[in-house]
């Protein structure tokens, strides 16, 4: 299955998730007037979704992606991992 | 620290990128000075930001039409419409040091120089994280930053004219939001330069050179021939290829 959101974060940017699926999330790709420092950093929590089963829930997500930008160091503007994580189960759900 | 200001330019859009990014790598070993630069785009063109999709932002065929280029940007933020006439964009590039170290306090940092360029032509205007410039409550600068090799990048936009319509024409947006609405909603969000005051487009450049300028210890110079030779080989191959501009 594929779909895509926008999603306007709360006193942040507009994110964009397009994504394919089955069981596990195939594809994924986050979108948007955000900011990310360093900028390739976006791929690597794209990767870490990606393989990420579908009934992960939002603090699971979350969770995840928090982890991921605390470990590398990641600043996120504009954008946290809590939207990222409530988009991604709203491209999910269909 | 010496700065070197580059005079108002006018450039295309791969070069404008190109070179931002050729003076950040000098910068960052240690060849170039801290730079402060303004420039136009010729021909007009759209710039989006690092994480857009060209295809979903640009009405890429209405661009070709209109002679319109367009560049994805190593910088964050939304889609630009350059029109040759209708703005003045400036880049600021400097070791990270030389700036507040949180985000949103170094853009605050830079955009009190354009609010107070704005502030010498009669025009009040106050810095509104996470990036914009307002007057009259409407946006009239965009601004986005990156950082990479300890080197600090911000680029941003003072709007001088608005070509509301032109806009909309090469911004891809489903026709069906292309109504007197929408377009009179932008006009009520957004404003320039040319709405409050008769100065020229060039006098406005002279008027941020000078708030960009005041306090600091400068030079106005010109590129190196490294500089000059390395933003050619980035325009040819990253800015004004496919592989970076449709790489979302």
């Amino acid at each position: 299955m594929e779909n895509s959101v926008k999603y306007k974060v709360p006193g942040g940017k507009l994110l964009i998730v397009k994504a394919a699926w089955n069981d596990r999330i195939t594809k994924l790709e986050l979108l948007g007037d955000f900011f990310v420092h360093p900028e390739e950093a976006l791929n690597g929590i794209e990767g870490l979704l990606v393989g990420v089963k579908v009934n992960v829930d939002e603090a699971g997500l979350s969770g995840m992606i928090q982890q991921f930008v605390e470990q590398n160091n990641v600043t996120l503007v504009g954008l946290t991992p809590e939207a990222i994580a409530r988009a991604v189960r709203m491209v999910v759900k269909g | 620290m010496r700065w070197r200001f580059i005079e108002l330019e006018t450039r295309d859009a791969c070069f404008n990128m190109a070179i931002d990014q050729a003076v950040m790598e000098g910068v960052a070993n240690g060849l170039s000075e801290p730079t402060i630069r303004f420039y136009r785009w010729l021909p007009s063109a759209v710039s989006i930001g690092r994480f857009q999709s060209m295809k979903d932002e640009v009405d890429i065929s209405r661009c070709n039409e209109l002679g319109v280029s367009y560049v994805r940007r190593i910088t964050g933020g939304g889609a630009v419409y350059h029109d040759y006439e209708g703005e003045v964009t400036y880049s600021v590039i400097a070791p990270e040091g030389c700036f507040p170290k949180g985000i949103r306090e170094s853009y605050a940092f830079i955009c009190s120089w354009v609010v107070s360029g704005l502030s010498n032509i009669g025009i009040k205007a106050e810095f509104v994280p996470i990036n914009d410039i307002i007057a009259d409550k409407k946006k009239i600068s965009g601004n986005a930053q990156t950082r990479r090799l300890g080197v600090l990048l911000q680029h941003g936009t003072v709007l001088y004219n608005l070509e509301t319509a032109k806009m909309f024409s090469l911004l891809k947006i489903s026709k069906e939001k292309i109504s007197d609405k929408l377009i009179k909603s932008v006009e009520e969000r957004v404003t320039c330069v040319s709405r409050y005051s008769n100065i020229t487009q060039e006098g406005l450049y002279k008027e941020l050179m000078g708030s960009f300028a005041d306090g600091k210890d400068y030079h106005v110079g010109s590129y190196t021939e490294t500089e000059s030779k390395r933003a050619g080989e980035l325009a040819r191959t990253v800015y004004g290829s496919d592989g970076w501009n449709f790489s979302r």
